[in-house]
């Protein structure tokens, strides 16, 4: 046995001085100008006129632009559209394209490049998720004619006029404020028309953009190059290359960045001990807002004592967001009162919600018809499996809603297909989603989530008070933006208060960045393209 | 089988490919569904995976970058290959080392150290060793990778040492028991006792005479192992996040990218059948006895 294991002991050392020195050498020797960061999963899709997950957009992003852009400040500004105006009657738009902006291919790009990208975007074989359809809306569908395109019927969206090779001319069919913002989304970025073809992009060398970046090249679940433009149309980026390594865990992620092989890394909360452990560590770590948020809700179209409001409100009195957002997330996420997150124009910060309540919730219950639980069908909650944070929220809730009102609720953790799946077909009777800003507008999070009529409403809920404000406020034109915040906070109180979501927390997330890594611009979109980051290490 | 449990899995591809947003419209969905002919009837998408899988075409990935599937497979196989290759090497090694001596010094104390490893080795499982490994050689130590990165700059084979220990001890103790009763069993004949009476030296006798007439079971188990080794090293490549063939699986399965899911079943039944064929062809030539009961 005493030879076993001094074989053993032999053998460990033998590793451990192999090992020393080769593993955990950092920075040196790094190249400069080459950005190394990670990426959670590979690209969704190479087409922008497919895509929709954060990720991917971050990806697509240094390569495809649009003619407009979100600044720093969370501003529209224009981008390949030098500027643009709208008629009295808020229905035509045009834009004056900037001059002398080329694609990587170097051929300029002109307004008739960007009818052909929108044409091409809403034509149905590009199988766009996020244009729309003739019969459901989506970022496309205020625009006349597009039903014609999307249904196969023509080629050509008649609303979009090219006037000149740098004039491009819009109409819409009923005022709408947010419209331009609709503009900054994947759909509406310029494509080379002869390279993108009226089906997905499936190879990189279709991706043909005016961005600073070009994609290079893209190895399957490894890494994706991108180098810059030398001719981009805002002066050379400063970055030579970006390296995206594709690690899908966050233990692989934090691993990279500690290995000195990953400059920028997304962590996860539960990883936040280990930095405030290494000094090193907690100079890189960055804190940054999302314009998303976090809700509990009901489908009183699913579970029948969700009709009464009592009951839902007696749910939300129940649950102790302090508490999750102390335990569940070490106080980095921001408790949520209302909808809107603070980093969306719009935000109402005064506004309180319904407050933690438990003696209240209990006479509500009671009041509905359910003293102490009693008499309520079996209730399961859904949440995504794959993630730590759903988890965490979803159990939480449950341990108050048996605590504070003697309700036992099955959790159901689901896989994200099949979640997704049962929420389009509005299956979902008791559910904690995320749900995160698509554009920086009121409108967003409430019209488009929670309007009767709108499609992502699949909870069976209406309510004809917040129904009326969100017409009326999506409708009003731009210069009346106080007037539309006016009205959007009211219908955000009444969705609050009539408990139809339970707005838990709007979300943080945590990076590292490497010191050396200059020059990141972020909107409450996310990062934006990397025109003026910079990485030297050499100094 | 495959096909048919694809099939039945609950969510749709095509819902997944439409992305949030378009999920939540059947328009989109369909279309989806058609320009991937999941809405052909089901005999007819069956009758096409069969003819594909046949000439192990399976067509291309539903997903970026969107690779043939021969290609995005093979790559997986290659490190999974590389990983079992390095684990059945180093468990034969092991096992029949320790095997070998167990047998020799029957019942005394290498022997008990010997059964004590097997023992173990046979009772922990790999989930259960690789996160203590982990914690002690990449952790606390420092020394060896504790996950897989995208282009390993020291060499792939840095990055397996910890999942092949782990991945070869079972296999390793499998063959150290088999090995034990099968030298004992070998040292009990009469023709060992001649050879010694011969004058033969002792480690001669053992190595040659012993050690070769035992090696039959040895060498089925190595087989077999190997086989399941190529095939189940799902757990630990996901853990290490090794690109390899089961995580390849996984990650489609998660995905619902269908082909990828077929393709890697087929192959893994292929290659099952594949190892257990090259096993029966080889023992023949090691044991003239099995080629003469066959004749």
């Amino acid at each position: 046995m005493r030879l076993f294991l001094a074989l053993l002991s032999v053998l460990a050392l033998a590793v451990v001085g192999c090992g020393k020195g080769k593993f955990g050498s950092s920075a040196e020797g790094k190249l400069d100008h080459v950005l190394v960061a990670t990426i959670a999963s590979n690209p969704t899709k190479l087409d922008p006129a497919q895509v929709e997950d954060g990720d991917t957009i971050d990806v697509l992003n240094q390569i495809f632009e649009g003619l407009v852009e979100y600044n720093e400040k969370n501003e529209l500004v224009g981008n390949l559209a030098e500027s643009w105006s709208v008629t009295d009657d808020g229905l035509v738009y045009t834009f004056k394209l900037k001059k002398g902006v080329k694609f990587h291919s170097g051929r300029e790009m002109t307004a008739e490049d960007v009818k052909y990208s929108w044409d091409r975007a809403a034509h149905p074989d590009v199988l766009s998720g996020t244009v729309g359809t003739e019969t459901e809306a989506g970022y496309m569908s205020d625009i006349v004619g597009f039903e014609d395109v999307v249904a196969g019927r023509s080629q050509s969206i008649s609303g979009v006029r090219v006037i000149d090779p740098h004039t491009l001319e819009v109409r819409i069919k009923a005022v709408r404020a947010y419209w331009p913002m609709y503009l900054q989304y994947p759909c509406y970025y310029v494509v080379d028309k002869d390279h993108a073809g009226l089906k997905p992009m499936v190879e990189v060398s279709q991706m043909v953009g005016t961005g600073p970046f070009r994609m290079e090249k893209f190895i399957d679940n490894q890494e994706i190059h991108m180098t810059r433009f030398d001719d981009y149309h805002k002066g050379t980026p400063k970055l030579q290359t970006i390296k995206r390594l594709v690690a899908k865990d966050a233990q692989n992620r934090l691993q990279l960045y500690q290995a000195g092989r990953a400059d920028w890394v997304p962590i996860e909360r539960q990883d936040k001990v280990v930095v405030d452990r290494d000094p090193e560590l907690k100079e890189a770590l960055v804190v940054v807002d999302r314009a998303a948020i976090w809700y509990v809700g009901f489908a009183p179209k699913v579970y029948e004592p969700f009709r009464d409001r009592r009951v839902r409100r007696a749910f939300a009195m129940a649950i102790d967001k302090d508490r999750i957002i102390k335990q569940g997330f070490d106080s980095i996420n921001q408790k949520a009162e209302g909808i809107v997150p603070p980093a969306v124009p719009g935000h109402d910060p005064n506004f309180k919600g319904i407050q933690f309540n438990p003696e209240e919730a209990k006479r509500l219950l009671a009041e509905a018809g359910y003293p102490n639980g009693r008499g309520m069908p079996p209730l399961k909650m859904y949440y995504r499996a794959d993630r730590h944070d759903p988890k965490v929220v979803s159990e939480m809730v449950a341990q108050d809603l048996r605590a504070n009102l003697g309700i036992t609720v099955e959790l159901a953790p689901t896989e994200w297909k099949a979640l997704l799946e049962l929420r389009t077909k509005g299956e979902l009777p008791f559910f904690h989603l995320r749900w995160g800003a698509d554009y920086l507008d009121p409108q967003n999070f409430l019209s488009f989530m929670l309007h009767s009529k709108a499609k992502e409403n699949t909870l069976g809920w209406s309510n004809q008070e917040f129904d009326w404000r969100c017409d009326r406020a999506d409708s009003l034109p731009i210069d009346q933006q106080a007037e539309r915040f006016r009205l959007y906070r009211e219908a955000e109180r009444i969705a609050v208060e009539d408990a139809i979501w339970i707005p838990i927390y709007f979300q943080r997330d945590l990076e590292l960045v490497r010191p050396g890594v200059t020059g990141i611009r972020r909107s409450s979109m996310g990062p934006l393209p990397h025109t003026e980051t910079e990485v030297v290490w050499s100094k | 089988m495959t096909f048919v449990i694809a099939e039945l899995t609950p969510g749709d591809a095509a819902t997944v490919m439409a992305g949030e947003k378009g999920a939540s419209n059947p328009e989109i969905i369909e279309r989806y569904r058609k320009e991937f002919g999941l809405d052909r009837p089901f005999l007819e998408r069956y009758g096409k995976f069969l003819v594909g899988a046949v000439q192990l075409d399976f067509g291309k990935s539903w997903f970026p970058p969107y690779g043939e599937i021969k290609g995005v497979v093979l790559s997986g196989l290659k490190l999974t290959a590389l990983l079992a290759a390095l684990a059945i090497g180093l468990a034969a090694l092991v096992g029949v080392s320790l095997g070998t001596i167990a047998g020799i010094w029957h019942n005394k104390w290498p022997d008990q150290v010997a059964t004590t490893f097997s023992t173990l080795g046979i009772c922990i499982p790999n989930f259960v060793l690789a996160p203590v490994l982990v914690y002690i050689f990449a952790i606390q130590l420092q020394a060896l990778p504790e996950t897989w990165v995208p282009n390993p700059p020291e060499g792939v084979v840095w990055y397996l040492i910890l999942p092949v220990v782990i991945l070869s001890l079972r296999p390793a103790a499998v063959i150290t028991r088999l090995t034990r009763a099968s030298m004992v069993d070998t040292l009990s004949q009469d023709f060992i006792r001649t050879a010694f009476a011969k004058g033969v030296p002792f480690w001669r006798v053992m190595l040659k005479h012993a050690l070769r007439n035992s090696l039959v079971p040895i060498v089925t188990a190595i087989g077999t192992s190997f086989g399941y080794l190529l095939t189940g090293s799902f757990i630990l490549e996901t853990f290490f996040r090794i690109p390899g063939l089961g995580f390849k699986s996984i990650d489609a399965i998660y995905q619902g990218d269908q082909p990828i899911i077929q393709a890697t079943v087929v192959l893994f039944a292929m290659l099952f059948i594949l190892i257990n064929l090259i096993v029966d062809v080889l023992l023949p030539m090691l044991d003239p006895r099995i080629r003469e009961g066959s004749a």
